[in-house]
């Protein structure tokens, strides 16, 4: 190639090396609080339009679980992709995620893995704005919490600053014969928000995040 | 870990050229790849299967993002911006010009150029015959000489 002329190639890699490096910056909160075990409450999951919600979201899972299938040895190591930390002494601890970004509609705010023996995550320090935010749990076959019951699902107008969005997951959420793992999500739906927003997971109980990212 | 978490925010970065929705479609792609994981029949696919989902996942993104109703709601300083603060500069108006791409090339762009697949790999991936991937390409380079002559004939 002449010294004159660029190369796209590069120029894609380069680009890339930007969206890599812009990740690689963001701000990653490790927080470990314990709480009580709380028992799951039904709520009902407020349906947004679809082109106002995105997923924020924040996954969870047990350390236990192996996948059913012979995916079995690949997926763990998937799993470790999302942010985690190791357990502390009590097998309990939370990967946060403190997403800082000027916030649009639909932003992953948090996320997580756990298993089901129960925990409770709050949603707090989400400041100002107009919308709605909301948390829910889905199984990990992905249906919706509504429809099996499965979940509990939490939903907040954000008009007003918001401290305390809960979410609480049912212990016995698990199905028969299906890993206990459960996903949780914040979704959060917003139209007109100024300044910065920041949602933060400040409780939960019995995480078990075996996994190490970093 | 890491190598698989920061090469699907590549692609999916220069997919949707945004590097929050290239995020989102990470996390979106993680979480349907776990849904999906019994489709995953050999270890050792497992990267080009799951850059096979986020290109998928940052394409039908980028697709919701491009309503009309969504670019006149977007503020003018968006958070895509940065990420050309990262890396060395840029030819005048590529990142524009690539957003003039249809999605679809830019992820055959991505998964060619950036991870390396060649063309009937891509192809394979994208789940389109290797004569589309190819004029994907071909029209991509030939849209981007377009507007930078200094891009040369040996990309092609």
């Amino acid at each position: 190639m002449s010294r004159t002329r660029r190369s796209l190639a590069e120029d894609v890699r380069t680009l890339a090396d930007g969206f890599e490096a812009a990740a690689d910056a963001e701000e990653v909160v490790v927080s470990r609080v314990r709480t009580r075990l709380a028992r799951p409450s039904v709520g009902a999951f407020a349906v947004v339009g679809a082109a106002a919600v995105l997923l924020l979201g924040a996954l969870v899972l047990r350390s236990s679980i192996s996948p059913p299938n012979t995916a079995a040895p690949v997926m763990p190591e998937l799993v470790g992709i999302f942010r985690s930390v190791e357990p502390d002494e009590d097998g309990r601890c939370v990967a946060v995620r403190l997403y800082d970004t000027t916030p649009q509609d639909g932003r992953t705010a948090l996320w997580a893995w756990t298993g089901t023996d129960g925990c409770q995550v709050r949603v707090s320090n989400l400041t100002a704005g107009t919308g709605t935010a909301m948390a829910l749990a889905l199984p990990a076959s992905g249906e919706h919490p509504s429809r099996d019951g499965i979940g509990v699902a939490a939903a907040a107008d954000v008009a007003a600053p918001l401290n305390g969005l809960s979410l609480v997951l049912d212990p016995e959420a698990g199905r028969a014969g299906e890993p206990n793992a459960e996903m949780i999500s914040a979704f959060w739906s917003t139209d007109d928000l100024g300044g910065r927003h920041t949602l933060q997971l400040v409780e939960v109980d019995e995480l078990h995040v075996p996994y190490r990212v970093n | 870990m890491a190598t698989h978490y920061w090469r699907l925010v590549r692609l999916a970065g220069i997919v949707c050229l945004d590097r929050a929705d290239a995020q989102d479609a990470v996390q979106n792609a993680l979480e349907r790849a776990w849904r999906h994981r019994a489709g995953l029949r050999q270890a050792e696919r497992l990267k080009p299967w799951l850059d096979a989902i986020v290109v998928r996942e940052a394409i039908r993104l980028n697709r919701r993002r491009a309503s009309v109703l969504r670019i006149l709601a977007r503020p003018l300083s968006r958070t895509d911006e940065p990420a050309t603060a990262y890396h060395q500069p840029m030819p005048s108006g590529l990142l524009d010009d690539l957003r003039r791409l249809p999605a679809a090339q830019r992820a055959v762009l991505a998964l060619h150029y950036d991870a390396g697949y060649s063309v009937a790999e891509t192809a394979a991936l994208v789940n389109a015959p290797v004569e589309t991937v190819r004029s994907r390409l071909r029209l991509a380079r030939e849209r981007l000489r377009r507007e930078h002559p200094e891009y040369g004939e040996d990309d092609a």
